[in-house]
């Protein structure tokens, strides 16, 4: 637009020309989010209310109906009386309103009673679980779906707790003046950039009950012990335990995921965040705390802990919304969501609904919905009471 | 938010702590390199080495014994039983759809086993042996290999002439069934690999009466012992790129991520620039909704978006893989932070001399982020690469499968082979393990921009 042209048109007409090419640069991005977020959200929240099944994909063949399929998912239902069951709701919700406010009391409190306040908890908690248990039995419409949940619950709650533990401490021991920390690095960092799937197959093969590499170790560490027993006189074979059969058990597949997962992120870009926020902190602040006369904990305690806190709550952020959107890729390779249902996450669940076990897109989008609905509740929380606890 | 890859806390350690932080950092090491030291050797394993007892940890060097060791099954070494052989071949293992390729004529068969530990090379001696007087057309073995790398001289005396086979190869597992023809012509009825034995002097030999064959030499050839090596450890490698196209699966790889990766950076540049620097009404409105539209999970998106592809016709397409994945609120969001960041004068400037909008996007805004528009087409290029859930339900047939849907097909054909299932994983982890060693900056420099930018 040069000069002349800009006399002809009016004030008017050129904002309303910006407007359009401000919507022309826009416009590839928005036809494609629209087509491709917006369009399948809305499409998502509606064939929560439908069944729909994935083999004969005509619109025809949808089947309205209505809060069914949240009404399965979601349903419990028991044969206790009513006032046990009105009687049981107002203890848990009483613990909880007790919790909430013990948590907006907390830093008002002088120690001995903050113990003395958890130990009041956990005695009522374990009294109303104990009444739950005796009166109350609750059954699950869909107990894959709880189990799911439960799942995906467990291996967030430790794989977000772990990765922050490990990767603080690694990112501190990798923060050192070392001639061969580089070195240390790029091996903490290949499993980050390796493919994932490679990954998973590899630690299917390494946690193999007979012949994998881990329960082989095992063994071997059992039989040496065992035969240095033998040497100084002691019993044949004093160990007789046999090694987990990792992703076969219901019992072992949580933590054998769970351990991969630290394996796989103990040096990787959360470690890489860390050490960031490490290398961001001023020196000065060190030496002044060693002026002072601080020890090693204490430093780590007053300095490092609060200066990492943006980071540790943005990782607890995210680990949070991913832990619960994730899970597919391992179950898929490793374990197909077995042994009994015990490493389906939601994720898992989800997709196996839509694509291999019933096939039925409604109910599968419906229970996408609720894993929606509570990451949001999930991260609204975190930034309602996480916030506050960054000191900045 | 500085982060440097080559940086570290200025404070000197104690020599106590040093050791001690030596040590842990040691042992983790160790922790992470054992599995790809397992990965890297199983992969280099045949399947003798896989299968041998007690379990092997390294993969088999081949012997350094050029001559290998074994034994002729059929016929014992002192008193060669012909007859039975000959009798047997002719009338039992003549049946069924095998008589076809043998009418006419008989053949001489016998079972050759490097992997026994038996004698060496050997000659047997037919001079002394009542044989009929029967057309042969073949000779045919049965082979088991050793992995050793070895090839097999067929030398047969019979008619007056030298029939000899060189370089038979000798396979890797299994036994497998070798037919070395006397005619010249290499054609088998059933279409089985043959071998032709060429005559010496040269002519077509065709048929060879049993009773005149005095003697068959076997003799086994080495390779040099780099060649045998490099044969026993690519082994595994060999045949996980035969049974998967995993050639294809590059190519898919690499297109789809390639496509996606400028895709989504054009697209998102261009948005990126209008909610950062442009004024029009709605904007901030419209740009939180695209925020929104990042918390949205994966889940809720799939199953729509499939449903979309195989209305459309697009399903088992690259369009199925490349569109949907074009356009990201993330990427929009990071240029747009970027973009608020740069200086405003440099841009009016531009305006000034008389510069449209494009222009000033594309010859002002663009050069000055290449920073942040590298950080995002390595992200968007890894998160591509690495992609499992869509692919995996976006696309069905072979041709169509991207590296890591590749894998975990084959990882549904060879389930328990781990050296092959290992040879294949490392056959698509390589590169981007090469990639990030020789250029680990690639990698890291995108951290101080993405996620933690405020």
């Amino acid at each position: 637009m040069t000069g002349p042209a800009m006399r002809t048109v009016s004030a008017k007409t050129a904002r309303r020309l910006d407007t359009l090419t401000s919507v022309l640069f826009c416009l590839p991005n928005l036809i494609g989010v629209l087509v491709f977020v917006v369009l399948p959200v809305s499409a998502s929240l509606v064939l929560g209310f439908c069944m729909w099944r994935a083999n004969r994909l005509e619109l025809a063949t949808i089947d309205w109906v209505g809060l069914g399929n949240f009404s399965k998912l979601l349903g419990l239902s028991t044969k206790a009386s009513i006032v046990a069951v009105v009687g049981g709701i107002a203890m848990a919700v009483a613990l909880l309103v007790a919790l909430v406010v013990l948590l907006r009391k907390w830093s008002g409190l002088s120690i001995p009673v903050r113990w003395a306040m958890v130990a009041a908890l956990l005695a009522a908690g374990w009294g109303v679980r104990a009444y739950w248990s005796r009166d109350i039995h609750l059954e699950a419409r869909d107990p894959q779906f709880w189990q799911a949940l439960w799942n995906s619950i467990v291996l967030m709650t430790w794989g977000v707790g772990g990765r922050i533990v490990l990767c603080l401490g690694m990112a501190m021991l990798l923060n050192q003046r070392l001639r061969e920390i580089v070195v240390h690095r790029t091996i903490y960092f290949l499993p980050t950039v390796s493919s994932a799937i490679a990954l998973y197959i590899l630690w299917q093969a390494l946690y193999h009950p007979d012949i994998g590499v881990i329960n082989r170790f095992l063994i071997a560490s059992r039989d040496a012990f065992n035969g240095v027993v033998a040497a100084v006189g002691g019993p044949e074979t004093w160990l007789t335990w046999q090694p987990p059969n990792w992703l076969g058990d219901a019992g072992t597949a949580k933590p054998a995921f769970i351990l991969m997962g630290w394996w796989h992120e103990m040096g990787g870009l959360t470690m890489l965040l860390y050490l960031a926020a490490l290398q961001g902190i001023p020196e000065q602040l060190y030496e002044a705390a060693e002026i002072d006369g601080a020890n090693a904990w204490q430093r780590f305690r007053a300095i490092t802990w609060p200066m990492v806190g943006p980071t540790t709550f943005f990782i607890l952020i995210m680990g949070v919304i991913r832990g619960f959107q994730g899970g597919f890729q391992q179950a898929y390779i490793m374990t197909r969501g077995g042994p009994a249902g015990a490493t389906t996450t939601v994720d898992y669940f989800i997709y196996n609904r839509a694509f291999f076990q019933d096939q039925d897109l409604g109910y599968a989008s419906a229970a996408a919905w609720v894993l929606f609905a509570l990451i949001l509740v999930l991260t609204l929380i975190n930034w309602r009471y996480g916030q506050r606890k960054v000191h900045y | 938010m500085q982060f440097r890859w080559r940086k570290y806390r200025r404070g000197r350690l104690s020599l106590l702590q040093a050791t001690l932080v030596r040590a842990v950092l040691l042992i983790g090491a160790v922790t992470m390199a054992v599995p790809f030291g397992w990965m890297v050797c199983t992969a280099l394993k045949d399947k003798r080495t896989m299968d041998s007892e007690p379990y092997r940890w390294l993969p088999k060097m081949p012997s350094a014994d050029p001559t290998v060791s074994w034994s002729v099954d059929y016929l014992s070494a002192s008193t060669p039983d012909f007859e039975d052989v000959v009798l047997r071949d002719f009338d039992e293992t003549a049946a069924g759809d095998d008589r076809a390729a043998r009418q006419g004529a008989g053949s001489l068969s016998m079972a050759v086993d490097f992997a026994a530990d038996q004698t060496p090379d050997r000659t047997i001696d037919l001079s002394s042996a009542e044989l009929p007087d029967t057309p042969v057309s073949m000779l045919a073995f049965w082979l088991r290999g050793d992995g050793s790398g070895h090839h097999l001289r067929v030398t047969v005396h019979g008619d007056g002439f030298v029939y000899r086979a060189d370089d038979l190869p000798v396979g890797f597992e299994g036994w497998k069934e070798v037919h070395c023809y006397f005619r010249q012509e290499q054609f088998d009825p059933l279409g089985r690999e043959v071998v032709p034995l060429r005559r010496d002097p040269p002519g077509d030999g065709g048929y060879v009466s049993l009773r005149s064959i005095r003697k068959v030499e076997l003799t086994a050839v080495a390779e040099p012992l780099w060649s045998r090596a490099w044969q026993r450890w690519t082994y595994s490698f060999r045949k996980a790129w035969q049974s998967m196209p995993f050639g294809r699966f590059y190519l898919n790889s690499l297109f789809v991520s390639l496509a996606v990766t400028l895709g989504q950076v054009l697209t998102s540049a261009l948005a990126g620039y209008a909610f950062a620097r442009l004024r029009w009404p709605g904007r901030d409105k419209f740009f939180l909704m695209y925020l929104a539209t990042m918390m949205i999970p994966a889940a809720v998106t799939i199953v729509p978006t499939f449903v979309l592809m195989k209305m459309l016709g697009w399903f088992d397409t690259y369009r199925a893989l490349i569109l949907p994945l074009l356009f990201s609120a993330y990427g929009t969001f990071m240029l747009r932070q970027f973009f608020l960041s740069l200086p405003a004068d440099l841009e009016d400037a531009a305006r000034i001399d008389g510069c449209g909008k494009l222009r000033v996007w594309l010859h002002v805004i663009l050069p000055l982020s290449k920073p942040a528009l590298a950080t995002l087409a390595t992200f968007t290029f890894l998160g591509c690469w690495g992609a499992f859930q869509w692919p995996l339900f976006a696309t069905q047939s072979m041709h169509m499968k991207v590296l890591p849907i590749g894998l975990s097909a084959f990882q549904d054909k060879f389930s328990v082979q781990y050296n092959l299932m290992m040879a294949a994983s490392l056959i698509v982890m390589l590169p981007t393990l090469a990639v990030f060693l020789f250029n680990q900056r690639f990698f890291t420099r995108g951290i101080q921009l993405s996620g933690m930018k405020e």
